[in-house]
């Protein structure tokens, strides 16, 4: 019945905390000793009483500082610096601006919403559609949460046992830079003919200048994943010296950060994170009942009649993340079905650092796929050109980051070279 | 919908701006001693090679409080994670139907989570909060306050979930109250 409740609720569209709450409050008010509705609490406060996952709102935070320090337009400078002059320049622009974004936000709905206002109108100036600049945007931010550091790398790595945060930074980096790649390869083949490359007109004292101002912000992120690869500090002490950082850099290096908007910044980060925190402690509640009623268990038993190679395992991992993907938000789905689907893949000899990263890049696609693709109605709100018009010209960027989703997930190397060359992964 | 008149509306403006306003700032404030205290003890512990033995447990509770002004902060900006595309391909007659059920459906989950979190606060409260004792001890010597001994006991960081199951069940109330006189309710900057 709890179940149904918790469909019933859902299809209603009320919010996914909600839903797994009201659920499990009517097990406990209907259900026998030792079922109490006291519980309920108990197990929410045990799901958001946890160090480690203070590091999500501090990142948050960190990277809203960033967002409002003036840094986006020294990181289009920088990518222009550095791509600028080839074939489909400024769309190239775009999607190595949000390789570099990536290492400091990461959030892909920000990347969007940072680049997409700079980019669409720029690009739409040099000739190319105006739906297409707001596609390539939104496709080129999934890089957002693969390359480090990475809230959904946080939280995966909190959801699942035996799995590390640096260990998983790093296997984002590879992928993500091969994301980049392909949207390259894309625009330079099939985009070239609407721009005209142009030549860098800046002496070696402006290229200077131009490198030392976006050393700055790209120091943060070499900073925080350095300090944690090293067993210098946790993810959460690492997360609060890059707010630390950001605050430095934004008041007074950079100067273009106020005084006064600190205290909306600082309570939209703590929104923003109670949002996914909320979800999380949920779902920590709903998974004591399950396994304290041995239900993932039962659910890998079950599997493992049918699902017997990995082979089988990870076409069925990519396949249900990409429709659930298309419905849900990204981090709600992974901390509801990860926990059910790890021990299968664990049982079957599937990595657990490799399936992270398949499983966040694969919900990342999600973010501009509709329905539900929140990248996409980010970047049709600055572009207005209306989500089917942008549908179609993301369509064939989808199918390339699709392709380097399947090539991450049968070639593990992909993933899992880095983190073995760096002594993370046995 | 229905009508609302010209001081009913002023009411109710008055009360969602105050409760963001109120939500805002429980964000702001933990937001701002999370960061302070995390901050403050990793640079002791790195720099001096000791940390306050409360840093760790009393971060956690800050942010638990600030989880829960958010929530409410949140569901009265309609910022909430949800499935709702079933709902957004009916006729808007029906969008609004399953908006003011799915806000009542909310309001009686607020209720019972608050109502569950006092029988979690009376039940489990009483148990020392280990790392917070010796320093509620001290306060409360040093200041001859008995009541700062409280902070030593559960009690008051257990409160966060009757406390955050009572402002979400508000917020949820007033966002209700909103939608059937047809509030705007502001997203922008509280500050």
């Amino acid at each position: 019945m709890s179940l149904v409740i918790l469909i019933i609720f859902t299809c209603l569209g009320i919010s996914v905390g909600f839903c797994i709450l009201g659920a499990l409050s009517y097990f406990m008010i209907v259900e026998p000793f030792p079922y109490q509705l006291s519980m309920v609490a108990t197990q929410f406060f045990k799901g958001v009483a946890s160090f480690p996952l203070l590091a999500i709102p501090m990142f948050i935070l960190a990277g809203e500082l960033m967002n409002e320090s003036g840094i986006t337009s020294r990181i289009i400078v920088f990518a222009n610096l550095l791509v600028g002059r080839m074939k489909a320049g400024l769309a190239l622009v775009n999607i190595w601006a949000s390789v570099i974004f990536a290492g400091l936000s990461g959030s892909a709905i920000a990347d969007t919403s940072a680049l997409g206002r700079v980019f669409i109108p720029e690009m739409e100036k040099r000739g190319y559609p105006k739906d297409f600049a707001a596609a390539i945007t939104a496709a080129s931010s999934v890089i957002g949460p693969i390359i480090p550091p990475s809230i959904p790398v946080i939280i995966y790595a909190l959801t699942v046992t035996g799995v590390s945060v640096p260990g998983l930074f790093m296997a984002g980096v590879v992928p993500g830079l091969l994301l980049a790649v392909a949207l390259s390869i894309y625009v330079m083949v099939f985009k070239s003919h609407h721009e005209t490359p142009q030549a860098l007109n800046k002496n070696f004292k402006e290229i200077m200048n131009i490198i030392v101002q976006c050393a700055i912000p790209i120091g943060m992120p070499i900073f925080i994943v350095g300090s944690i690869l090293f067993g210098i500090v946790t993810p959460t002490e690492a997360a609060s010296f890059a707010v630390a950082y950001a605050l430095v850099v934004g008041l007074f290096i950079f100067k273009e950060l106020k005084f006064k908007s600190l205290p909306n910044i600082f309570a939209r980060s703590m929104r923003d994170a109670a949002i996914i925190m909320f979800i999380i402690a949920a779902v920590a509640a709903a998974n004591w009942l399950l396994n304290y009623n041995r239900i993932p268990n039962m659910i890998t038993d079950f599997s493992l009649q049918y699902m017997n190679s990995k082979v089988m395992y990870l076409i069925f991992i990519i396949f249900i993340f990409f429709i659930v993907g298309l419905f849900l938000e990204g981090i709600a789905a992974m901390l509801v079905l990860v926990p059910i689907l790890h021990p299968i893949g664990v049982s079957l000899g599937v990595d657990p650092t490799h399936l992270g990263i398949i499983i966040i890049l694969n919900l990342m696609i999600g973010l501009i796929t509709p329905p539900m693709g929140l990248c996409l109605f980010v970047a049709d709100s600055i572009a207005n050109v209306g989500i089917p018009r942008l549908a179609k010209q993301i369509f064939p960027l989808l199918l390339v980051e699709l392709l380097v989703l399947v090539l991450i997930t049968f070639v593990p190397d992909l993933s899992l070279f880095l983190p073995k060359l760096l002594g993370l992964l046995k | 919908m229905f009508k609302i008149s010209y001081h009913m509306d002023k009411v109710l403006k008055k009360i969602t701006n105050f409760l963001s306003y109120f939500f805002a700032s429980g964000c702001f404030l933990s937001m701002f001693f999370l960061f302070f205290i995390i901050f403050t003890n990793s640079s002791k512990r790195y720099i001096l090679g000791d940390s306050y033995e409360w840093g760790e447990e009393l971060s956690i509770y800050i942010s638990i409080y600030g989880i829960m002004f958010g929530i409410a902060w949140a569901y009265l900006q309609d910022r909430h994670v949800k499935f709702d595309i079933l709902v957004r391909i009916m006729s808007k007659k029906y969008q609004l139907f399953f908006e003011y059920l799915t806000d009542c459906v909310s309001f009686v989950i607020s209720v019972l989570f608050s109502y569950s979190g006092y029988m979690f606060m009376i039940k489990r409260g009483d148990v020392d909060a280990s790392s917070l004792l010796t320093t509620s001890q001290w306060l409360s010597e040093i200041t001859s306050i008995k009541y700062f001994l409280i902070l030593g006991k559960l009690y008051p960081y257990y409160f966060s979930m009757c406390f955050g199951g009572f402002i979400l069940a508000v917020s949820v109330l007033i966002r209700f109250l909103n939608r059937i006189f047809n509030q705007e309710v502001s997203t922008k900057e509280v500050f």
